[in-house]
């Protein structure tokens, strides 16, 4: 494309585009965008043979037949009949809740003293900060478990929500990238007109950093929903604490229930999430933004 | 952890004397800023040191023990590491695996999430519907997903393969068959690159229009202005994905996890087996390395051992970090850096 | 006459602890055998006890039905029942310090775990103080529910295994009995096996590959008189029994072709819903626990099946009859809050003639009291009778219970997926690597514990 137009471009760009630049380009953006269509078909495909799945009948989970036949949308109902779901529900949303409030009240002021208060050792504790959100969490658990087993802690979903209400590292880390970003001058400002620093991190930092803020807790309701390995460590012992990520995986030995339930009982797990998804959009892309740009 | 003057404030070098009682003040000031830095770091110094630190520290003596949970620590010595160098015939097809992934999946990963960001901002209409299309696996729960794809990818039952076989294609047994099991998860780890792609695709959305146009006049092809403009750009954010992934590919257990024990065809519901001795389905060719390392420790509670494998992946993973940040000076413009 | 015997102790038992509320009674045995100091009285108190079961849907209304039983003897004490748990469940919650206060597990495999470590508390106290006796069971269960000398598991109910065939395929096939060795198996199996136009496999006369429902070797071991251990190693290269089974199943699977058999297989209904293969005629003869007699019913089943014991190694026929079984075992965890009433539950659970028929009927499961074999009911049933039967003959056998719990298992099935895909080329070689990896796991686990 540029090898024809490099020599005649200059002229050609102030006149009219001639109509074979033109159907060139036509045909260039037509290709681009047959390309996405397939992959955005590609993409999308899982989701609808789940759902299609999801409304078979036992029998029909068995075959190699896509469409239902007939449809059964009481299968989605019947999912919560057969598990309880609502238990497993009720266990992630506590999990999901508490750990989040938790990380949010206890994340935010250690990301305030690693970007707004300058004090010696500063870049050491964020080193260590790094190492914790780099390292495998597999390095950790057996003495976690360990300590928590010690404290017949083990079977509930209280060591999945403790340890957040200590700081998470990777939140830490994307709260002092976004406060770095806060200008100095305000908090000088605020300084100066004798404000201690618990107010400056509540009124000036946290108010600017609203967006990073939800971003993260927002990510934490996410993870925690998502969980599977801290769930499956902790709570597999005992079905009363199982979350949704937990009940699900043990769904088809637990209740014998074919492929079509287990797709139901998936599309229970996915829908709250895709929800939020749509309802909180802006903020998971600035989100995700922040991690990769800011770092 | 002393603390510097918190407020900007220009400092001489050689500060004039100072009166006792001015002393003093500055003496409690600066205390109370050391105070208000405890404060604010308090949560962080305890969960590093009750949740990182010290559990380091234990997994290492734990290494050096058997240790099943029932009874204390038996201190053993090197015989851990002995059995995992010298005895151990599961832990090299799990170290292989994993490095399989490492080395396949991650830069697959990588690649696709770019070529899909590029493929977006080629786009003249419909950006934000393809990123969110794009983007919803990821938001997928793991378990979700993972049990969405052993369906569709059942041989038997599962759409993929009928619809391969109405184009007359025998499709292969995917989660089921050994050679394919991990490419299977393969395919699964792309359809859920959302993260990588959004950030792929903000950072190429960020480089600067004149690169662009001071390249086209200097009559570089599309090829040529990807090479010299956009990749040098955007290098911190391929070297920060590439980091993450290799990071995840360590620790790749869930989708493992849920692949195998679904997979398999043997229903375990009444038998009253152990789930771990699914894991790995079919022939062990998905027991990545932290899998084995879960059934050692949880499966077998031979914890002593499983800390031996942790210190084993704690040094790799650390290895394997620092190889990529520090061979990437060569390559990554120092746009960002750290600060 | 026994079993009204049975019911008046039983009845008699209660009234004596309802009559000895206060606890003044002089019950204080000493330990007997068991040595240790006398076990906690339950002191008629309201309690709540936790119990973890592994039944799930129909049979865990059985269960349910049992321990309801139990409470109405018992008004004080308040059980809560908790289906669906497996050994790794208990192991786990035991391990936590949060166990239930009475666990039952579906297999013997971890008892060295329970028992060896103290995890299950001694229950020889227990039995003394209460002058009951495990001689009340077959010798077999006797054996699987201690370790090393400590008792301290009671059964309540076992498993056999046998074969399950369907007659009418049989009949279409030309065959008119069941087949007595592994030879006539594939054989049959071969007849009896449907294809679909394009090649795959529609009905499988007989599927071999461990993975598959209720295949895993040790379901096969005593068939080919093959043994888990010899003198205290891993015996698979060198018992000649593993070599003569898994040449066997090769034979079976090649015949099918691993790709068929593998897609085949991964079509599988779910094993304890009415659409497993058997029930609904994908599979002609399966390898399945009595258990299946019960489901085939509430399956409501249209399945013309019949029962026999497996067929067995052609150059060993005195063994047909033989079979797998394994047991229920049922334990108190060492951190379990409630240990006396716990015990209440438990005896109820194995001693209580009643509970194990009723039990037994409802799940029809082996009954483990050696007077509820004889339950007519049971042995009425011309399905059932035969796994009464293979529990009883001589040559029937479990696993042994090892240090590493089925960690063995684990690495034989592992590497048996292999053979079965046909990616091992020296058999031999294969099982010596077996052996030397479960010796070497063994010898890890034990590294640093008292001998």
């Amino acid at each position: 494309m540029a090898t024809v137009a490099s020599e005649v471009r200059a002229p050609v760009i102030r006149r009219t585009i001639p109509w074979s630049v033109r159907r060139r380009r036509l045909l260039v953006a037509i290709a681009d965008h047959s390309i996405l269509i397939a992959l955005a078909i590609v993409f999308l495909a899982p989701f609808v043979f789940i759902v299609l799945t999801a409304l078979m009948s036992n029998q029909q989970a068995l075959t190699t037949h896509l469409w239902p036949q007939p449809f059964k949308f009481s299968n989605v109902t019947h999912v919560f009949d057969t598990a309880p779901m609502l238990r497993y529900a009720g266990n992630t949303f506590m999990y999901a809740s508490l750990a989040t409030l938790g990380l949010v009240v206890s994340s935010v002021p250690v990301a305030y003293a690693l970007a707004c208060l300058r004090w010696r050792g500063r870049n050491l504790a964020f080193i260590c900060v790094l190492l914790a959100m780099m390292l495998p969490p597999q390095v950790t658990i057996i003495p976690v478990y360990v300590m928590f087993a010690h404290l017949h802690l083990v079977g509930t979903v209280w060591p999945l929500i403790i340890p957040n209400w200590f700081g998470d590292a990777f939140s830490i880390f994307l709260l002092r990238q976004f406060f770095m970003t806060i200008p100095n001058e305000y908090l000088d400002a605020a300084r100066i007109d004798g404000c201690g620093e618990l107010r400056i991190m509540f009124q000036v930092v946290a108010r600017m950093a609203k967006p990073a803020i939800a971003a993260v807790a927002l990510f934490s309701v996410l993870l925690c929903w998502n969980d599977f390995f801290g769930p499956l460590l902790y709570t597999l012992q005992n079905p009363a604490h199982w979350t949704l990520s937990v009940g699900l995986s043990q769904f088809r030995n637990q209740y014998s229930v074919q492929w079509n339930l287990v797709m139901a009982g998936t599309i229970v797990f996915m829908a709250p999430v895709i929800l939020l998804f749509f309802f909180a959009q802006k903020a998971f892309v600035e989100g995700i933004t922040l991690t990769g740009v800011k770092g | 952890m002393s603390t510097l003057p918190v407020a900007a404030a220009p400092r001489s070098m050689a500060p004039p004397p100072l009166s006792p009682s001015r002393r003093r003040a500055k003496r409690r000031a600066a205390w109370r800023r050391r105070r208000t830095v405890l404060l604010f770091m308090s949560p962080w110094i305890v969960g590093f040191s009750v949740f990182f630190a010290y559990p380091m520290l234990d997994n290492l003596y734990l290494s050096f023990t058997h240790y099943d949970l029932l009874s204390s620590p038996v201190w053993i010595g090197l015989a851990n590491y002995r059995y995992l160098f010298g005895g151990d015939q599961q832990v090299w097809p799990a170290v292989s695996n994993t490095l399989w992934f490492l080395a396949i999946a991650v830069p697959l990963q990588v690649l696709f999430a770019f070529g899909l960001a590029m493929m977006i901002t080629r786009a003249k209409m419909g950006v934000g519907i393809f990123r969110t299309i794009f983007y919803l696996p990821t938001l997928t729960p793991t378990v979700a997903a993972t049990l969405g794809f052993v369906f569709l990818f059942n041989p038997a039952t599962g759409p993929i393969n009928s619809l391969l076989s109405k184009l007359g294609i025998n499709g292969p047994s995917w989660f089921q068959d050994p050679h394919w099991a991990k490419p299977s998860l393969t395919l699964l780890s792309l359809w859920g690159v959302g993260n990588a792609m959004v950030i792929f695709l903000a950072a190429i959305l960020d480089v600067p229009k004149h690169l662009y146009e001071s390249a086209q006049i200097d009559g570089a092809n599309a090829l040529r202005r990807l090479y010299y403009v956009t990749l040098p750009s955007i290098s911190p954010v391929i070297l920060f994905s590439i980091v993450i992934a290799v990071i995840q590919g360590l620790q790749y257990f869930d989708q493992a996890y849920i692949a195998s024990t679904s997979a398999a065809p043997g229903s375990l519901g009444n038998a009253g087996d152990n789930v771990s001795e699914n894991l790995g389905y079919p022939q062990g060719s998905t027991l990545f390395y932290p899998l084995y390392l879960y059934q050692q420790g949880f499966g077998f509670f031979n914890m002593g051992y499983a800390a031996a494998l942790s210190m084993l992946l704690l040094v790799v993973s650390l290895a394997v970090t620092l190889l990529i940040l520090r061979n990437s000076k060569r390559w990554v413009h120092a746009a960002g850096g750290v600060r | 006459m026994r079993r009204t015997l049975a019911l008046l102790a039983a009845i008699l038992g209660v009234l004596a602890i309802s009559a000895c509320g206060g606890g003044s009674s002089s019950a204080s045995t000493t330990g007997g055998s068991g040595g240790g100091s006398a076990p906690p009285k339950y002191d008629g108190k309201p309690v709540t006890i936790t119990f973890w079961h592994p039944f799930t849907q129909r049979q865990a209304d059985d269960m349910n039905a049992i321990v309801a039983d139990f409470e109405k003897q018992y008004p004080n004490i308040k059980v809560v029942s908790r289906g669906g748990i497996s050994d790794q469940n208990i192991i786990a919650a035991i391990r936590s310090g949060n166990p239930p206060d009475v666990a039952f597990s579906q297999s013997s495999d971890n008892l060295g775990e329970y028992c060896g470590t103290g995890a299950w508390i001694n229950l020889a106290p227990y039995l003394a103080a209460d002058h009951l006796s495990a001689s009340a069971f077959p010798t077999a269960v006797q054996q699987y529910t201690q370790f090393s000398g400590d008792r301290c598991a009671l059964p309540d109910l076992a498993d056999a295994y046998g074969l399950y065939y369907n007659k009418t395929m049989l009949a279409k096939a030309g065959i008119t009995s069941p087949p007595k060795t592994f030879d006539e198996l594939t054989a049959d199996a071969k007849k009896l096996t449907v294809f679909n136009p394009d090649g795959s496999i529609k009905i499988a006369g007989f599927v071999p590959v461990s993975t598959y429902y209720e295949n895993a070797a040790a379901h096969y071991a005593p068939l080919w008189n093959a043994h888990w251990d010899i003198n205290g190693k891993s015996a698979f290269a060198t018992d000649p029994g593993w070599a003569k089974y898994l040449t066997w199943e090769k034979q079976l699977i090649d015949w099918y072709g691993v790709s068929k058999l593998t897609k085949f297989v991964s079509g599988a209904g779910n094993e304890f819903s009415p659409q497993n293969d058997f029930e609904r005629g994908r599979v002609a003869m399966n390898l399945d626990g009595e258990w299946r007699v019960a489901f085939v019913t509430s399956d409501k089943s249209n399945v013309d099946y019949g029962t026999a014991p497996m067929p067995v190694d052609p150059a060993q026929p005195q063994l047909y009859g033989a079979g797998y079984t394994t047991g229920n075992v049922l334990g108190i965890p060492r951190d379990a809050k409630h240990k006396a009433a716990a015990w209440l539950l438990l005896k109820y659970l194995a001693f209580n003639n009643g509970a194990v028929e009723k039990f037994a009927e409802g799940l029809r499961n082996v009954p483990t009291l050696t007077s509820a074999l004889s339950d007519p009911v049971l042995t009425g049933d011309p399905h059932f009778a035969v796994f009464l039967k293979i529990f009883g003959n001589p040559n029937t056998a479990s696993d042994p219970i090892t240090a590493i719990g089925s960690a063995n298992q684990t690495m034989e099935g592992n590497w048996q997926q292999k053979w079965e895909a046909g990616s091992v080329s020296d058999l031999t070689a294969g099982l010596k690597s077996v052996d030397s990896a479960i010796d070497a796991q063994v010898a890890n686990s034990t590294i640093g514990k008292a001998p």
